[in-house]
């Protein structure tokens, strides 16, 4: 019988093994937990992105969930910590996931088992042995390979993507589009660049410098989410203050071409202001005051624009070469008022162009805010004003009818007390439709059946101290359900008195079923009679 | 630090090595006669190695007896059958006190040992005679003695009882008790031979010799065998398994899995616990390990225990029957770590 030393190289050997086992399995915990710390990281990214949207639309809620998403965190890295100090569970733990993944069907377990107790027999020997054998044939890097859990890996390469596509998209809208200081995307943002270059592009009026100020402070992120209110409110009133005056060159140039009409060697000109184009008539009149040029001998003088310069100017200025082109000796001063109308239409026509391109490039930046409306219900008529092209009623398009009745509308159009621009603005009268009706109020507004029932029932809803006690403990009827048992009633009350109304017979139908009786069961009727 | 280590090589392993062989030997010549049921034939090898008895269930015709009197002869033991009936008398297991006259004509009585008084002993369909029967066989089961006329008389060993029993028909019969059924150490269900398997033994037995088998295993290399399956050692960690196995059968206990606190009426005794561990401990011997495993726990615990568990009503009702509910436990029964 072999002699067993509680330290022999069998035990030496069983130990050297779970040792090495056990660091394996520290680092892979360590690894595991690294992924998990990994993932959480790449949560914690994915939720500070989602609180940025959360926060910008409800703040309260937003810091609520902060505050949550900070304990939790805290407590997971706790628990983190905690397992892994607890780590492998010691040698008995390594013997068993050597055993598990070795398949040693339980050897090493029962081998380090032995070891531990105080039992020593020659099959304990034997087995020890055996098992020290075993161990000692054991690769923990093949048996426990540094790996990251599957899932894990999954899980954390799936959440690395969804981040980037989160870091990647643009924020969500705010839950009003004016909301806070995410009022602009960067898409809007761009286009509000552009607008203010157009803007300082244009020709110096007060309208302009009104525009590029709001602008300005829409782009400033020092802003608060009122004053970026204010300056886009303060920038569609700039626009439109351009609009109408872009309306009114219009309607002058089209007043001015029917004057024109009738005037010889005009009609070419007139035409094109006819069609609004200033440029074209501003070529056509140079080439006029060209010809007339060449025939007189007169050469073309330059004129400085006069003070004043409008459409009521170019207006006396062509009356007075149209007048002055009958009088040889006033050739000269037909000529100059025809050189100063060239220039206020070629003026005119920078106006209006400029004009259009703000007005498109507004356009752009308020149809990004009507999708951004869209999310929360898209009207019919809005629905039917933005397919419709053009969007927006504007002398820019050319294709709003110059009758005034529009430019009236728009000017009319003054700023609701609504979240929007649009909400308030179609408050005040504006044709789209956008904002709600305000809920109507009195007694007119009430239907008729819950009239009737008012009127019969009343008193009915007001319990009684007496029927509160009473009140059964299992059940009760509903608001709604009473309404509607009520309601039921008044139908009910209805439809009787209009049966009652047209029975034909005289006899009422709660009447009827008595009077059935009578003549059908006359033997206790007669009963009852003699009774 | 490298540390040498002797290959293993001593006495114990010829021992286990001499268990390994003498059971295959075994398995071979039943396997001559016995087509399939080959972990029949090991269960009751279990049984008989590990000092138990066993219970055999299946309907007629399927080879039970066969089987057991193919064993018989290949272990080269004493064999003798009982066929169990309603009027089968106690006396006629145990044997009888007889008057008996001697040459000088002096009578006295004398102990006429019954067919009990062999190595193995079959019980034919067991569930036929009354329960008084039953009760003196499984007497000497538990005891390995009979007590006759004030003596008491040791059973000769290995003593290996192999009972059948048919379940389909049940008139007539007397079901074992739950008492007596916890004393066989397995219970063995034999199913109804493949396609495959009903071609061999039509093939074996309608010829004009039948396989016979020879005597390769002596009464005392059973009992040298009984004594391996018995020195085999067994880590705590394993026996723990055992017992939480033992203790989920318990409705009552917080081991319990859903299903046995459903259909259990009472769990299995501490023999089932003896009957895991000895059996999984021939059940390492014979996979030429040195301890005992989880595996081999699992491997023994249907037939240990399927027998032990007293269902209640719903379990009949709903035809669950205890394999259902052992397969639970031990799926759901974790492994000590």
């Amino acid at each position: 019988m072999p002699s067993f030393d509680p330290m022999t190289p069998e035990r030496a050997a069983i130990d050297q093994a779970l040792v090495r086992i056990e660091h394996r399995l520290r680092l892979n915990q360590a690894l595991r937990a690294a992924s998990l710390i990994a993932g959480m990281i790449v949560l914690a990214l994915i939720a500070w992105r989602a609180l940025r949207w959360l926060g910008a639309s409800a703040p309260a809620a937003g810091a609520l969930v902060i505050l949550l998403v900070i304990l939790g965190g805290i407590a997971l890295l706790s628990l983190l910590v905690l397992a892994l100090l607890a780590g492998t569970g010691g040698a008995a733990r390594a013997a068993s996931e050597a055993d598990l993944r070795g398949r040693l069907r339980d050897e090493l377990k029962s081998a380090w088992w032995f070891l531990q107790g105080e039992a020593r027999s020659e099959w304990i020997a034997a087995q020890v042995q055996r098992a020290a054998h075993t161990a000692a044939g054991l690769r923990p890097a093949q048996l426990i390979p540094l790996r990251v859990p599957g899932p894990a890996l999954g899980a954390l390469m799936a959440g690395l993507v969804v981040l980037v596509a989160v870091w990647l998209a643009p924020p969500l809208g705010p839950g009003g589009a004016l909301a806070d200081n995410a009022l602009l995307t960067p898409a809007e943002a761009e286009q509000v660049r552009a607008l203010r270059a157009l803007a300082e592009a244009l020709p110096q009026s007060a309208a302009a410098r009104r525009l590029e100020a709001a602008l300005a402070t829409l782009q400033s992120a020092a802003a608060s989410p009122a004053e970026q209110r204010h300056a886009l409110a303060q920038a569609q009133a700039a626009v439109e203050q351009m609009h109408m005056e872009a309306a009114s060159s219009r309607e002058s140039l089209q007043r001015l071409s029917e004057t024109l009409r009738g005037q010889p060697g005009m009609e070419a000109v007139a035409d094109a202001l006819a069609r609004g184009d200033a440029k074209k008539a501003a070529q056509l009149l140079a080439e006029l005051q060209q010809q007339t040029a060449q025939t007189s001998g007169v050469p073309v003088a330059s004129a400085e624009p006069a003070e004043g310069s409008g459409q009521k100017g170019i207006e006396q200025l062509l009356q007075k070469a149209t007048d002055a082109s009958g009088a040889t000796d006033q050739s000269g001063g037909a000529d100059l008022a025809k050189q100063e109308a060239v220039d206020r239409l070629k003026e005119i026509a920078r106006e209006l162009e400029a004009s259009a391109a703000v007005n498109e490039a507004w356009q752009r930046v308020r149809g990004s805010q009507l999708n951004v409306g869209e999310s929360r219900g898209l009207s019919a008529s809005r629905f039917a004003q933005q397919t419709s092209s053009p969007s927006m009623p504007s002398p820019g398009t050319g294709e709003t009818p110059m009758e005034g009745g529009t430019l009236f509308r728009t000017a009319a159009v003054a700023e609701g007390d609504g979240r929007t621009e649009q909400e308030g603005g179609t408050r005040a009268g504006d044709a789209l439709g956008d904002a709600r009706s305000d809920p109507l109020l009195g007694s007119s507004a009430e239907r008729l059946e819950a009239q009737l029932k008012r009127q019969a029932l009343t008193g009915e809803e007001q319990p009684s101290p007496q029927q509160d006690e009473n009140r059964p403990w299992y059940y009760e009827q509903s608001r709604q359900q009473k309404a509607l048992t009520g309601l039921r009633s008044v139908h009910a009350r209805e439809r009787f008195a209009a049966a009652q109304a047209g029975a034909g017979e005289g006899i009422s139908i709660q009447h009827r079923q008595i009077v059935k009786d009578y003549f059908m069961k006359p033997s206790s009727n007669a009963g009852e009679a003699a009774r | 630090m490298t540390t040498t280590v002797t290959p293993p090589g001593s006495a114990v392993e010829g021992q286990i090595e001499r268990f390994r062989d003498n059971f295959r030997v075994v398995r071979e010549q039943v396997s001559r006669v016995i087509v399939g049921n080959d972990d029949n034939i090991v269960g009751i090898m279990t049984c008989l190695l590990a000092r138990g008895h066993v219970l055999l269930e299946g309907i007629p015709g399927i080879g039970k007896t066969k089987l057991v009197q193919t064993l018989a002869d290949v272990l080269h033991l004493k064999f003798s059958r009982i066929q169990f009936t309603p009027d089968l008398m106690p006396g006629d297991i145990l044997g009888n006190t007889v008057v008996r006259e001697n040459e000088a004509g002096r009578k006295s009585l004398e102990f006429q040992r019954g067919p009990i008084f062999a190595n193995l002993v079959l019980a034919d369909e067991i569930n036929r005679a009354t329960p008084k029967t039953q009760s003196a066989l499984l007497e000497g089961m538990q005891e390995n003695s009979v007590s006759a006329g004030g003596t008491t008389h040791p059973l000769e060993q290995p003593f290996f009882v192999l009972a059948t029993m048919n379940p389909l028909e049940m008139e007539g019969t007397y079901p074992l008790p739950e008492a007596q059924l916890d004393r066989f150490f397995f219970k063995l269900r034999l199913g109804f031979p493949t396609a495959e398997g009903l071609h061999e033994i039509v093939d074996r037995t309608t010829r004009q010799q039948e396989p016979h088998v020879e005597r390769v295993l002596h009464q005392g290399e059973v009992l040298e065998m009984r004594e391996t399956a018995r020195a085999l050692p067994v880590a705590r960690p394993i026996q723990q398994y055992a017992i939480d196995l033992t203790l989920a059968t318990h409705p009552e206990n917080e081991r319990a899995t859903q299903l046995t606190k459903r259909f259990v009426r009472f769990g299995s005794s501490p023999r089932g616990t003896q009957a895991l561990i000895l059996g999984g401990k021939v059940n390492a011997l014979l996979n030429d390990r040195l301890h005992v495993a989880c595996e081999d726990i699992r491997t023994v615990a249907l037939n240990a225990l399927r027998h032990r568990l007293l269902l209640n009503f719903d379990a009949e009702a709903e035809r669950v029957d205890s394999d259902a509910i052992l397969n639970d436990i031990l799926e759901r029964v974790p492994e000590p770590r």
